[in-house]
Formats: C-alpha cells, structure tokens, sequence
C-alpha cells in the first residue's frame, strides 16, 4: 500500500506494472539490437534491398511474437488498465517528440551520406552524425527511465548509444556489428530475466474463483 | 463565582470529522486513488496494486459502488469473470472534496 497520497507516484506505479513489469518491452529492444548487430552479415548475405526487407519482416516478426506472449500471460497476471485522456495526450506528446527527432536525425544521416557537410572537420563529417544519433538515443532512455522511474533504462541507453559509437568507429568488414550484437544480448538477457521473474512473481489469477 | 467547565465535543473539535468517510478508510482510499489516476482498471489490476485480498478487494468496491462513486462493469471473458471498475463523476467530485478538505487539515 503506498504511504504518501501522491497522485502522480500512483499514476507512474499503474503505467510501470502495465508495460515494464513483464519484461516484454526489454525483450523486444534487445532482439532488435541483435537483429542491428547482424546487420551488417545480412547485408553482404542478401545485398542492401534484400536486407532492408529481411530487416522489416524480422523486425515485424519478433515485435509481432512478442505481443502475442504478452497477449497471452500478462491481463490474466497483472490485468487490464485503460488510462485517462491526460495520460494518452502526453504519451501522444512524448510520442510524436521521439518521432520528429528521430526524423530529424535520420534526414541529417541521409545529408551527410549525400556529403552535405564537406566543409566540416573530417571527424564530424565521419562520425557527426553517429555521435548526434548515440546522444538522442542516449536522451530518449535517459528521460524515460527519469520520468518513468525505470532505472534500467539508463544502462539501455548507455549500451544502445556507445555500441553505436563502436559501430561506427569500426572498419566496414571486421565484425562492425559485434558491439551492438553484445548491447542486444545483454538487454535480451534483462529482459528472460525479468519476463521469468515475471511469471514467478504474478501467478495467473482467476477472478471468479476467487471472488465468489 | 464558579467557573463553567467546558465539555469537549470530540465531533466538532475533531478536524479530520469532516472528512469523507467512506473515502477516508485505508484499503477504500488506496483503491480510490488508484482508480482516480487511470480511467478503468480490472479487479486483477487493482489487487496487484492495492496488495488487498480478493475479499477484502470485493467488499471496499462494493461499499464505493453503493455510494456511487464507482461503477463496475461485469462481463464473461474466455467462461471467467472479468470485472472493471472506473470512478463515477460523483467519485471524482467526492475525492477531489476529500483531497481539498485534506490539504485544509494538514495545513492548519
């Protein structure tokens, strides 16, 4: 029972069991960081067409599995919780900022494919970019695991982001994907942890045989 | 001359007196704040939340429906019982009164 009649802990405390309790979301960021870490092998496997379809399908595919498990254990585990208009508006809020500035980035990455910035010192011209995504990466997780009070949510952020860096920082051909293969495994592993811990902590409940 | 001894009135020097009890009452306020912050939550949530027994769960929304300041909703999911609850306008109207009258107390 909470001690302290604070109306937002309590609204942080719904939100937090309804979508990190089970480890899902955990799950899914890490196989999509493994998916990045194989990346670069599918590339040279498929061909840069063939490997952007086979990275929307996978990535489709596990974030379409994964909300089938969810589906299945967690409302009979944790239940069911509709949240009010205020708390969708901001989540909509949130939603659309992480979007534009993912846009924004994605369109500075394209100019600097392009070579737009020529002029600019070699460093920034080769890793400028990289730097600006591991820091908006490094924002994003940081403001939901502060708002959220999801703690791991920082060490995401720091995996996510440096193994960007060491991406980008290794030469093409010799194992470019490895740091983000690692950061995606560790995160998987949180997330079987926690998704077992899950299942250990919240047994299913039925509440007609308990009620009546 | 004889001093007129003053009898304490425990209602009227209580400051807490004004209070809503049906609000008022520990696992019925966890439940109230709990529903008050979400639009609907199911009996399995607010039990995960509030840490009651079904029991005691199903005894405090009941005594908050009857008031009328919740509204459960029942309905047959996969042949089990499924149960949401949501506050009512009055509900809200009631706890935001209890919030007000609260802050008064703490502040006086």
């Amino acid at each position: 029972m909470n001690d302290q009649l604070d109306l937002k802990s309590t609204e942080k405390a719904s939100f937090k069991l309804a979508a990190y309790a089970d480890g899902i979301n955990d799950l899914n960021l890490g196989l999509i960081l493994v998916l990045l870490g194989f990346f670069p092998l599918t590339r040279s496997a498929f061909g840069p067409s063939f490997n952007s379809l086979f990275f929307i399908l996978a990535l489709s595919g596990i974030s379409i599995a994964l909300m089938q498990v969810r589906k299945r254990l967690t409302p009979s585990r944790i239940g069911l919780v509709k949240f009010g208009p205020s708390s969708r508006k901001r989540l909509k809020v949130a939603l659309l900022i992480t979007t534009f500035t993912l846009a924004f980035t994605a369109i500075l990455w394209g100019m600097a494919g392009q070579n737009y910035f020529i002029s600019s010192p070699s460093w920034l011209s080769s890793y400028g970019i990289d730097i600006f995504f591991a820091l908006v990466i490094l924002g994003i997780f940081g403001t939901m695991a502060y708002s959220l009070n999801v703690g791991r949510y920082y060490l995401y952020g720091v995996l996510f982001s440096a193994a960007m860096i060491l991406q980008a920082l290794t030469p093409e051909g010799t194992y470019e994907g490895i740091p983000m293969l690692s950061a995606g495994v560790i995160i998987t592993a949180i997330g079987a942890y926690l998704l077992f811990r899950f299942l250990k902590d919240f047994p299913a409940l039925d509440e007609s045989q308990e009620v009546n | 001359m004889t001093e007129e001894m003053k009898v304490p009135n425990p209602t009227a020097d209580n400051p807490f007196s004004g209070l809503d009890p049906l609000i008022h009452a520990p696992a019925r306020l966890n439940i109230i704040t709990n529903l008050y912050v979400v639009e609907s939550a199911d009996f399995i949530f607010l039990r995960n939340l509030t840490g009651l027994t079904w029991g005691n769960l199903s005894a405090h929304v009941s005594k908050l429906q009857e008031a009328g300041y919740l509204e459960v909703e029942k309905s047959i999911v996969n042949k089990k019982t499924h149960s949401v609850a949501r506050m009512t306008g009055a509900g809200r109207e009631a706890f935001d009164a209890y919030k007000q009258k609260m802050m008064e107390v703490l502040d006086k």
